[in-house]
């Protein structure tokens, strides 16, 4: 099968200008300007099928918005190269624009002072979407994204949630053959995010779009992304099963809780002798139980916790992105 | 072949009518460009009779009553109305660039230019036609200002004014483009707004610039933004000098556009989008 996406090689290098210090620094930064490079992409290599949903997870300044740039043609790699739906996105931008959408969790489609049903329309002209296929299409979003009370609000009086539900309708409008979703999720609530993500599994089983979604949230590509593409410093840290990824780097979590005054003691020393793999540190005031190796595991410490009087505000805290890569880097990758 | 022409020409049909709205939904604020525009023309008239009554120059150039014809006219058709429109059109594309909102024109099938063009046609249309037109209406009944000379002045007018729209549009856009490498040209606007005070018309008939100045003056696209048309208008060229002075205008909306393609050829390549 022809793959939608062929990552092979990339780099990116940004040149950004430094101030120099001390007190004229500014002054001798303007005469003779110093530039300092920025290795944002190194040696990045995917590929992406059609129909797949892909998860491009980093934490920040990983590189993740740097590759979907050039995947958009927006910017030009520095190396490397890139082939979207078999075509150079930058040359071809155009052509290219045509069939691909974007979400950007920090732009937007919609024009300001006007209801998103006015941006709507822009976009019908923009992409040269026949009528029929702009009412079917539209019926499906607004069902699937719950658009029908916003389409002729002002954007300008929209909350985060409402309007990211309808960039990511303008995104979708022409029935585009691959999306990317630049951190689309970026202060929602949970709520929301689960919206997102049963929107993207809906449309893409419904109308066969690729998807790549990037985001630093582990809790984002779960049950939307069976496989992700984990990326930490512009390199590869990761390619595959999303499934294999948590099992294998991703199990270890912390329970943290209010102790009472009395007693508490005894419950620590009864925990380190029957589970003595575990760490256990005072924290901010709170006692915190970590490398918690797995969810048997979890249930098992909360239950005793719980069991005794006046443990008080448990949290279960799932792994750390940051965790699973230090994990993934050390174990090295599942296929070589 | 349809689909073809359909693709080509709808994004920037769109994009023309989705600006035009974005204008009537802030048509408060033409309103006091009307206001602003209705003042200092009223004052530039004051202005420029007393001069008028005082220089002999001036006087050999234009009876009193051209002389208004000619201020107000100008005031009119400026294109550079400083106020609103110029401020949506040239600070808007550039806050564009900087808050990176132009990576979302970048992921649309539409050329960047034609794009720019659209956008600034259609503020265009609506300052002429909310703001441009009902002026024209209130100093043509007050007498301030004749028909234009002759049927054939009025249409070639328009023709003009198209041209003067087209050299204000390639100006802007090199503004913009150079706004993509620059974060810096603040510096070029005011320059830019200087010079289109000076030497385009709406301060001072270029007629009347003392003769190095108005050397220079009819050689730079400046000219053609408010001089050319209210000249035409007024009928004050006539054969030869009005084909010439139509020529000069249309070559300076076609050079332009043609520096503005070039550049952005250069520029595209190494444009940076900032942010997320
Ligand atoms: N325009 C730019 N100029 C200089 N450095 C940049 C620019 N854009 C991004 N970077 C740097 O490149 C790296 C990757 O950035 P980015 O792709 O935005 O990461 P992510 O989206 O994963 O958070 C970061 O170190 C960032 O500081
Ligand atoms: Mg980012």
């Amino acid at each position: 099968m022809e793959e939608t996406v062929r990552v092979s090689g990339l780099s990116k290098t940004y040149r950004a200008e430094r101030r120099r210090p001390g007190r004229f620094g500014w002054l001798r930064s303007f005469l003779t300007p110093e530039y300092v490079d920025i290795q944002a992409l190194e040696d990045l290599s995917f590929e992406v099928l059609p129909g797949e949903i892909v998860g491009l997870l980093g934490p920040n300044g990983a590189g993740k918005s740097t590759t979907i740039k050039i995947l958009a043609g927006i910017i030009l790699p520095t190396g490397g190269g890139v082939s979207v739906l078999g075509r150079d996105p930058h040359k071809q931008r155009i052509e290219n624009a045509r069939e691909i959408g974007a979400v950007f969790g920090q732009r937007s489609h919609l024009i300001f002072d006007l209801p998103p049903i006015d941006s709507f329309g822009l976009l019908r002209h923009v992409y040269a979407i026949g009528k029929d296929d702009y009412d079917r299409q539209m019926a499906l979003l607004t069902s699937l994204l719950g658009l029908d009370d916003l389409l002729l609000q002002s954007v300008r009086t929209l909350s985060l949630g409402q309007r990211m539900r309808c960039e990511i309708a303008a995104a979708f409008l022409h029935r585009p053959r691959l999306v990317y979703l630049d951190e689309p999720t970026i202060g929602l609530d949970i709520e929301a995010k689960h919206a997102i993500g049963r929107f993207l599994t809906e449309i893409s089983h419904e109308q066969n779009t690729t998807v790549i979604l990037s985001t630093h949230d582990l809790s984002d590509v779960e049950r939307v992304c069976p496989r992700v593409v984990l990326i930490d410093k512009g390199r590869l840290a990761f390619d595959g099963d999303l499934g294999y990824l948590l099992e294998h780097h991703a199990r270890e979590r912390s329970i943290q809780v209010d102790l009472p005054s009395s007693g508490a003691d005894e419950l620590i020393s009864g925990l380190r002798r029957d589970w003595p793999g575990l760490r256990y540190e005072q924290f901010e005031g709170r006692f915190v139980v970590s490398r918690v190796p797995d969810r048997d595991a979890v249930t098992e410490v909360t239950r005793v916790l719980l069991s005794t009087d006046g443990v008080r505000n448990l949290r279960v805290a799932e792994p750390r992105l940051e965790d699973v890569i230090v994990n993934a880097f050390r174990s090295g990758f599942p296929d070589g | 072949m349809v689909r073809a022409l359909r693709e080509s020409v709808l994004p920037y049909v769109g994009t023309w009518l989705a600006t035009f709205r974005s204008c009537w939904a802030l048509r408060m604020e033409f309103l006091i460009s009307i206001v602003v525009a209705f003042l200092i023309a009223v004052i530039m008239r004051s202005l420029w009779l007393a001069i008028h009554s005082a220089s002999e120059t001036v006087q050999t150039a234009f009876t009193d009553r051209e002389m208004v014809s000619y201020v107000v006219m100008s005031q009119i058709i400026n294109l550079a109305r400083i106020g609103h429109t110029n401020r949506r059109i040239v600070y808007g594309a550039m806050s564009r660039i900087a808050r990176g909102q132009v990576a979302m024109d970048l992921i649309r099938p539409q050329v960047f230019q034609l794009t720019r063009y659209a956008e600034w046609l259609a503020v265009f249309t609506f300052d002429a036609l909310v703001v441009g037109l009902p002026l024209w209406l209130v100093f043509r009944l007050v007498g301030w200002i004749p028909n234009p000379a002759s049927p054939v002045h009025g249409i070639l007018f328009i023709v003009s004014l198209a041209a003067a729209w087209l050299v204000m549009s390639g100006i802007h856009y090199l503004i913009v483009v150079i706004a993509f490498r620059s974060t810096n040209v603040f510096g070029i606007q005011m320059a830019r707004v200087a010079l289109q005070e000076v030497l385009g018309g709406s301060l001072i008939p270029i007629a009347l610039l003392p003769g190095a100045l108005l050397a220079i003056a009819s050689v730079l696209p400046f000219q053609a933004l408010v001089f050319t048309p209210v000249w035409i208008y007024l009928g004050r060229f006539s054969g030869a000098d009005l084909a010439r002075a139509l020529l000069v205008q249309w070559g300076w909306a076609a050079l332009l556009a043609v520096a503005g393609m070039l550049i952005w050829a250069y520029v595209r390549p190494r444009v940076v989008v900032f942010g997320g």
